[in-house]
């Protein structure tokens, strides 16, 4: 990792304060959502705690006729809404605004991308940004490929010397399948390096996300148990209690598997299931991540029916407000097969694993907002307190992700009193009250990083195709299976049919 | 917003004071703190012993104290010396508070420990009994800075870092030629609020010169200037300023002189031969920086109230005025930051050594005219 050239003398002793080189960040599709919702938010905060560089400037690219002042004005009424420090501080703003551009452009059009450029090298002098270029793309997905070759284009892909560095943020969904997904990695690849791309997937700049690693790799007592001789399966759950919120016609053609299992989800199994890294570096962690998902064994379409179930929410109720049904939802095909339940169960095929399931569930319009990964252990050889502890609970350790972040084991405890009796107990970890103070939002962290040349977070072209690897006869054998889906009513933990799928062999889902 | 603290009702006990009767009092006051609804839990992360505190200092470090477990959950144990002549007494209370969204009030535990002057070695033994198995303790010495006195390394030695606050030494020019003495003779981790204080500034000014123009030219720099509202309440930052800056540019100091302000250093660079001067001026603002490089002036000032901090450029068409954000000040958030580093600051030590090479050049008995 790299952060400011330790040609300062000044910077002795303050490396602990990850302050980034001085660069230019540049936004694709600067007039959408993710901008104003996430990205300026987010830069904003780090102008707040001071960890942008002195020399740093953005510049808001998109087709849009907005002019600089009003691309602040815009931005500023973002900060105001979706900052997590708010009231937002005018002097703090007004800093950060005075470094804040818009350029309106075409992303076809050579010329546009000619006069970014000129308007890049006017900034390095302007705000000493030292010919470092960061670029977000932050479009729709079509919007890619052209914006990619463009860049290229334009001469401003590469590392231009060796003194200064071109990096490019890719966001989610990255393709829709294995081969969409090769296509985006292959236009990449033509104008830029690997180790100048950055896949951003926003979960792994979670806090907790992070401590999964910590809680494993910095824990003695905890990886001797890690294994499929103490372990008896896991569940990975991740559960919204929304709706798809106004994006239907997207999420109409994505679906549960896509948005939610082939990024996310097998994310957090990655993290769970991969052996110790040589280092803690990018490259030491995504190869143990990438060996777990290539250890995974593929489900073929013509065996969905046996590893996966899906659903699609009927109407119902949530937090006691009457809810429509998926079909009912503005922008979806009123017959559409879209999953937005899915529930699979996945073997690691190595040496740690082979033989442990390992269950994942995700779904829209469960009854709350919840992310936990549940490792189930297996239960004492032999019971010594047979009658005391009918109904004894294995042990269970419960890594939460969101909300209430922290962990939780639980065990079987002697219930005070004359008779041997035993009842299981929670003893719980929670962060809130361990450490009280407020975390980054993700993007913080993961635009941090970028800017500090940390690709630990961010996820790589073998890791991308690896999961769409996986994915891909999903898709193909649902595909061939077009009927109805099962429906769940809003507000329940998914169809029957998911019940019925885990205990076939004897075990039942975590009520989170 | 922060959550609401309540505080459960405080239990006292006389000497002897017997630890486990001491952790029992404690237990029982937690039970009594929770409900169906929110029981009360502990969450403790290291032992925070505050030292030299008079009885009239206990509110005010009590209130600084209360935001702060919110962030780092400990058991906290305040020494305070009592003017009334008695036994060693102790007072537990206990501090809670519920997260939002939580189910359980995090609570942790406050141990005053009282004797008066003269029970002094007292405190070592009975604060060892309280320390917390297997976690971290730090030492705070909250007021009163006895850098000479033989509680201040009895109290140390109980703990694997120490928390100053430099300041705390006022205009005792000479006190700060010892303190480099004093952190080298003694193991722990060193923390020095005041030190912390001006890592904002360090941080600008590192920033600043990252800008690859600037960088060159920093080796030319050939004047710095620190101004100070007063030298009770400045010498120590504007030491330590001066001292930083001087160490990490490889200055060697040669010559001192009063100024009609204050004092001036010169120094032998390998670029020339810089000086530093120390101005005690009453300005508005608490405390200002100026660098004086051959094409550019900086000007670091910060806000009468001490939330901002701005770059300035006088009479320069360039780019680099900034205002950041320093926050709130003082000695709870400072204490804050202290408790969340892990590592030795090293620069720290360095900028001391330098500290004290300023303070002898000046000559032990000019520098006794500053006590």
């Amino acid at each position: 990792m790299e952060t400011v050239t330790t040609a300062n003398p000044l910077r002795a002793g303050l490396q602990a304060e990850r302050t980034p080189a001085p660069n230019v960040l540049v936004i694709f599709g600067a007039s959408g959502d993710l901008t104003r919702r996430k990205l300026i938010p987010a830069l904003y905060n780090l102008a707040r705690e001071r960890l942008l560089p002195a020399g740093f400037a953005v510049v808001g690219y998109a087709r849009r006729p907005y002019t600089t002042e009003e691309f602040r004005q815009l931005m500023r009424a973002a900060v105001d809404r979706f900052s997590r420090s708010r009231p937002v501080q005018e002097a703090v703003w007004e800093s950060f605004a005075d470094r804040l551009y818009y350029l309106s452009g075409q992303y076809d059009r050579p010329e546009d991308l000619q006069t970014l450029a000129e308007f890049l090298g006017l900034l390095d002098r302007r705000h000493g940004t030292a010919g470092n270029r960061l670029y977000y793309l932050a479009t729709p997905p079509d919007a890619y490929p052209v914006v990619i070759h463009q860049i290229g284009q334009a001469g401003l892909g590469g590392d231009r010397s060796n003194d200064a560095w071109t990096r490019i943020i890719v966001e989610k969904p990255f393709g829709r399948d294995l081969e969409t997904a090769r296509a985006l990695n292959r236009i990449l690849a033509g104008v830029f390096d690997e180790r100048q791309i950055y896949r951003i997937d926003h979960y792994l700049g979670k806090e907790t996300v992070q401590n999964i690693l910590v809680f494993r790799f910095a824990n003695g007592i905890f990886e001797p148990l890690w294994n499929r001789q103490y372990v008896d399966h896991v569940q990975i759950t991740v559960s919204e209690s929304i709706g798809i919120e106004g994006r239907g016609a997207y999420y109409d053609q994505a679906g549960a598997l896509r948005d939610m299992v082939q990024n996310h989800m097998l994310q957090l199994l990655a993290l769970v299931a991969m052996e110790p890294p040589v280092a803690f570096d990018a490259d030491a962690v995504r190869d143990e991540k990438v060996k777990v998902l290539r250890a995974i064994r593929p489900i073929g379409p013509d065996e969905v029916d046996q590893y996966t179930v899906r659903g699609q929410y009927g109407p119902g109720t949530v937090g006691g407000l009457d809810v429509p049904g998926y079909l009912e939802e503005p922008g979806v095909d009123p017959h559409s097969t879209t999953e937005t339940y899915v529930a699979l169960k996945l073997y690691i095929d190595n040496w740690r694993w082979a033989g442990t399931p390992f269950y994942l569930r995700t779904g829209k319009r469960l009854p709350k907002r919840v992310t936990e990964i549940a490792i189930q252990f297996r239960r004492p050889p032999h019971v010594l307190f047979a009658q005391a502890a009918a109904d004894l609970e294995p042990n269970v350790l419960v890594l939460r992700i969101q909300p209430g972040e922290g962990i939780s084991l639980k065990f079987g405890a002697k219930v005070p009193g004359p008779a041997a009796r035993i009842r299981s107990v929670n003893m719980d970890f929670l962060y809130d009250a361990s450490f009280g103070s407020e975390a980054p939002e993700a993007y913080e962290r993961l635009l941090l990083d970028c800017m500090l040349g940390d690709s630990t977070l961010f996820t790589r072209r073998d890791e991308v195709e690896t999961a769409w690897a996986l994915m891909t006869p999903i898709l193909e054998g649902w595909a061939r299976r077009p009927g109805p889906l099962p429906v769940y009513p809003a507000g329940t933990w998914g169809p029957a049919a998911a019940e019925e799928f885990i205990a076939r062999e004897g075990r039942r889902w975590r009520r989170p | 917003m922060a959550p609401e603290v309540a505080t459960a009702g405080t239990v006292a006990l006389v000497a002897p004071l017997d630890p486990e009767e001491i952790e029992r009092a404690l237990n029982r006051l937690l039970k009594g703190v929770g409900s169906p609804d929110h029981p009360a839990t502990r969450a403790r992360v290291r032992t925070l012993v505050v030292a030299g505190l008079e009885q009239s200092d206990l509110p005010a470090v009590t209130q600084s104290l209360i935001p702060l477990t919110l962030r780092h959950p400990m058991r906290t144990i305040l020494l305070v010396r009592t003017e009334t002549p008695g036994p060693l007494r102790a007072w537990l209370t206990a501090h809670c508070h519920l997260p939002p969204g939580g189910a359980y009030q995090v609570c942790h535990e406050q141990i005053v420990i009282e004797g008066p002057p003269g029970a002094e070695h007292h405190f070592g033994p009975v604060v060892t009994a309280l320390l917390l198995p297997d976690l971290p303790v730090t030492v705070w010495w909250a007021r009163w800075l006895p850098i000479a006195h033989p509680l201040f390394r009895q109290v140390n030695a109980l703990a694997e870092s120490v928390i100053i606050d430099s300041g705390a030494l006022g205009g005792a020019l000479p006190l700060y030629g010892r303190l480099a003495q004093v952190v080298r003779s003694v193991s722990p981790y060193w923390r020095d609020l005041r030190w912390l204080g001006l890592t904002p500034w360090r941080k600008l000014l590192a920033d600043l010169f990252d800008i690859p123009a600037l960088q060159t030219a920093l080796p030319a720099l050939r004047q710095v200037t620190v101004t100070l509202a007063d030298r009770s309440s400045g010498l120590a930052s504007g030491l330590l300023f001066i001292g930083w800056l001087a160490a990490c540019l490889g200055w060697e100091p040669v010559a001192w002189q009063r100024t009609v302000e204050g004092l001036e250093w010169q120094f032998v660079a390998p670029s020339g031969r810089p000086a530093a001067d120390l101005v005690f001026a009453s300005p508005a603002a608490p405390l200002a920086i100026c660098l004086r490089l051959p094409t550019l002036e900086l000007v670091l000032e910060g806000s009468p109230d001490g939330e901002w901090l701005t770059v300035e450029t006088p009479g320069q068409a360039t780019h680099l005025e900034r205002t950041v954000r320093l926050g709130p000040a003082g000695a709870g958030v400072w204490l804050a930051q202290a408790l969340a580093l892990t590592d030795p600051d090293l620069v720290y030590l360095s900028t001391l050594e330098m500290i004290a090479r300023l303070v002898g050049l000046v000559g032990a008995e000019e520098a006794e005219q500053w006590q």
